[in-house]
């Protein structure tokens, strides 16, 4: 069982959910580049300039454990990731879960996405603001200290830590991104896991999502917000498991 | 709220607080907003101070709205990618920077603390969060944002400069260097590209002749560039050079243009031999052509020949002087390409000296005590150097002098020197006989002539075979040599 983190924070997004597996499966989980622990300097503009970048990530991963029958639980922009990959090899995949996914943010006549490009410069602006660390090349020059790197660093917000560049580069790819025309190649037993509300993939993105996936297959929880998988995690475990082969 | 102070006379009071500082006042009136939610945000309970940031009344807010729903979309996103999830994991979050929607339409920038309060169960029971009025705050980091991109757009403009193929020099009032890009380092011969706060005069000897001729005109205005000689290590570059007055000094703009500059001389040069050089054999074929066409059945058979003879002669001048031309051209385009093999230079000077027996200023030639030498080079073209030498011997040599020879080794070079008993050469000319076009008497008042080619194109000839051509005497009569490796 893969588990890839969304936009914004890292793996530990998965921290009440992904341990309920791992009795029963191989359970990985990972930061993508960019983010998290990851390797920054991994990090080419042009190959992540689309989700597909992400999606050779994945691919790669599992070429590089050898994963087979892999079940892939991807939140937000991650499950796309996994749409993708799963497109470019289906065989890899047994089952697909996507928790609060949305394949095009934007608001797009008759597709409703819940957002206009305003909004994404609105939450651009926000990164910024919560970002005033200059980006990683400027800083040294700028403030004189390149041997003190982790003036940078040391962010009580850690868990959301990324780079201010990678991370207004990462918004614009995922919300500007549209994937619609992706679920349909998917021939993958697909879980599609929705809070009540989310106003990032409201509920008529989510069953958009169901209705366009040859096997798709929409739970709703009982949950508010864009992360059932740490406001309710319980649920968001049992949703899985019920989707799941009896092992 | 209390303060404990110690007074010299040991008597210890409490402070009166003079205004009502209960609990309860402190929550409503504290200089933070508070407002406490239930775990999907629905606000419970809110203080004045929010209250008077958001421009709500109570009613509106409490059991009604949640903390989510002032948000405008963009924080909205960011409050579902980051804020939420951070609070979840870390049970609290701090310093996040939103903006919330005023009730009258207003948004104001905030700054929020939130913990997570779980129950006894474990599960989120509450959330408190602190709400502080970060406008001016906001208004300094933008500020700090601005200054950010500016400092990035310099860095890239900085960046790109050193990417242009014209050196570009800023110079301060003082005429230190403030920038100098890279085109500039290479156009000025710098070893160091560090050279901020250096003085350009200082470091760029040749700057303080050519500086006072640059024209430097306001910021906007057009300028023509002019082009200056500028001294650099021994040689001379031609650049074309303008200045543009900036806030704190001169920006100087220069392109070296001396490959352009060396063209134009060379088209003025050809031009001068074509008049000069050309003319006096072409007028001698014409004319003796003339003669003959039209007077020839008169003449006797002796001139007739001696008009034949002269035709041959002038017109072989006419054809090495084009040969010389095209030899210039073919250095100077890089497109000559030379052999290299072991040859034996005692036999190509024999061949050249039998070769000059026939040459119209042919002069007697002595083979000096010589040693046969192997040389590696490219043995045609030595011995066209060998010819250049020796016609320019024999071109200076009186008419009753001889020119001598001798084959032997310097060094590890094979060394071939020619003496003749001409005039020599004048001392501050001992450089420049082997320079493009250079003629000791252009005017031709000692009746030598020439294109000014042979000299040059014997050195640029031994050069490219690893040899060298120089003079060894020049008072009595002149001593040229040339080497070329020997074999190993």
């Amino acid at each position: 069982m893969v588990f890839a983190h969304g936009f914004g924070c890292d793996q530990n997004m998965w921290r009440y959910v992904a341990p309920a597996f791992e009795d029963e499966y191989r359970v990985i989980v990972f930061d993508h580049v960019g983010a998290g622990g990851s390797d920054l300097s991994a990090y080419d503009r042009a190959k992540y300039s689309s989700l597909d970048g992400y999606a050779s990530d994945i691919l790669e991963l599992c070429r590089e454990l050898e994963l087979r029958d892999v079940i892939f639980v991807g939140h937000s922009v991650s499950a796309m990731m996994g749409i993708l990959a799963a497109v470019a090899e289906p065989d890899r995949f047994q089952r697909l879960v996507l928790v609060g996914p949305s394949p095009r943010y934007l608001d797009d006549e008759p597709y409703v996405g819940g957002f206009g490009r305003e909004d994404i410069d609105g939450l651009l602006e926000s990164l910024d603001s919560n970002y005033l660390g200059w980006s990683g090349a400027m800083a040294p020059a700028i403030m004189g200290n390149p041997d003190r790197p982790e003036l940078g660093e040391e962010l009580t917000n850690s868990f959301c830590r990324t780079d201010p560049t990678i991370a207004k580069h990462f918004a614009r790819v995922t919300f500007l991104s549209d994937n619609r025309a992706d679920l349909g190649r998917v021939d993958v037993p697909t879980l599609v896991l929705q809070a009540r509300e989310d106003v990032i993939a409201p509920l008529e993105v989510g069953e958009y999502v169901e209705r366009a996936l040859p096997q798709g297959q929409l739970v709703v929880l009982d949950a508010t917000g864009h992360c059932p998988n740490l406001s309710a995690p319980e649920q968001t475990i049992a949703a899985i498991k019920a989707f799941l082969p009896a092992a | 709220m209390t303060t404990k102070r110690t007074g010299n006379d040991a008597s210890q009071r409490e402070r009166p607080v003079p205004l009502d500082e209960s609990a309860e006042e402190l929550y409503e009136d504290a200089p933070v907003g508070y407002l406490s939610t239930a775990p999907d945000g629905t606000i419970l309970r809110c203080n004045r101070t929010f209250l008077a940031l958001s421009g709500y009344d109570a009613v509106e807010l409490v059991g009604v709205r949640r903390f989510y729903d002032l948000l405008p979309p963009g924080a909205k996103i960011y409050y579902e990618t980051h804020y939420a999830p951070l609070l979840e994991m870390q049970q609290e979050v701090r310093e996040i920077a939103l903006e919330i929607i005023r009730a009258d339409g207003q948004r104001v920038p905030v700054l929020v603390n939130a913990q997570l309060k779980r129950g006894a169960d474990g599960s989120p029971a509450l959330i408190r969060i602190t709400v502080l009025d970060a406008t001016d705050r906001r208004r300094y980091e933008r500020e700090l944002l601005r200054a950010r991109a500016d400092a990035e757009s310099r860095a890239a403009a900085a960046s790109a400069l050193q990417h242009i193929n014209e050196g570009v020099v800023l110079v301060d009032d003082d005429g230190k260097i403030v920038v100098l890009n890279r085109a500039a380092v290479r156009l000025f011969d710098l070893s160091n590209e560090d050279v901020a706060g250096a003085q350009l005069a200082t470091i760029v000897r040749g700057w303080a002749a050519i500086a006072p001729r640059i024209p430097v005109v306001s910021a906007g205005e057009t300028v023509n560039s002019v082009v200056v000689p500028l001294a650099v290590e021994g040689d001379t570059r031609w650049v074309a050079a303008s200045g543009e007055l900036a806030p704190d000094g001169i920006v100087y703009t220069l392109r070296d243009v001396t490959a352009e500059r060396r063209l134009e001389d060379f088209r003025d040069d050809i031009v001068a031999i074509v008049s000069h050089e050309l003319r006096t054999p072409l007028a001698g074929v014409y004319g003796a052509a003339q003669t003959l066409a039209t007077r020839g059945v008169d003449l006797s058979d002796d001139a007739r020949h001696g008009l034949v003879d002269m035709i041959v002669e002038q017109s072989g001048r006419l054809s090495r002087i084009l040969d010389e031309i095209l030899m210039t051209q073919r250095l100077d385009g890089g497109d000559l390409q030379l052999e290299s093999e072991s040859f034996g230079v005692l036999s190509s000077v024999l061949r050249v000296i039998e070769g000059s027996h026939d040459w119209r200023n042919a002069r007697p030639v002595r083979v000096l005590e010589s040693e046969d030498v192997v040389a590696v080079g490219d043995p045609v073209l030595f011995e066209q150097a060998l010819v250049n030498l020796l016609d320019n011997a024999m071109k200076y040599s009186p008419a009753e002098g001889e020119i001598r020879v001798r084959v032997g080794r310097h060094r590890s070079s094979a060394r071939v020197t020619i003496a003749d008993d001409g005039p020599g050469v004048a001392a501050e000319n001992q450089e420049r006989i082997f320079e493009k076009f250079f003629r000791v008497d252009p005017a031709q008042i000692t009746g030598v002539s020439g294109t000014g080619l042979g000299l040059y194109i014997t050195r640029e000839v031994a050069r490219r075979m690893q040899g060298r051509v120089g003079l060894l005497a020049a008072d009595k009569g002149a001593t040229f040599f040339v080497d070329l490796p020997a074999a190993r």
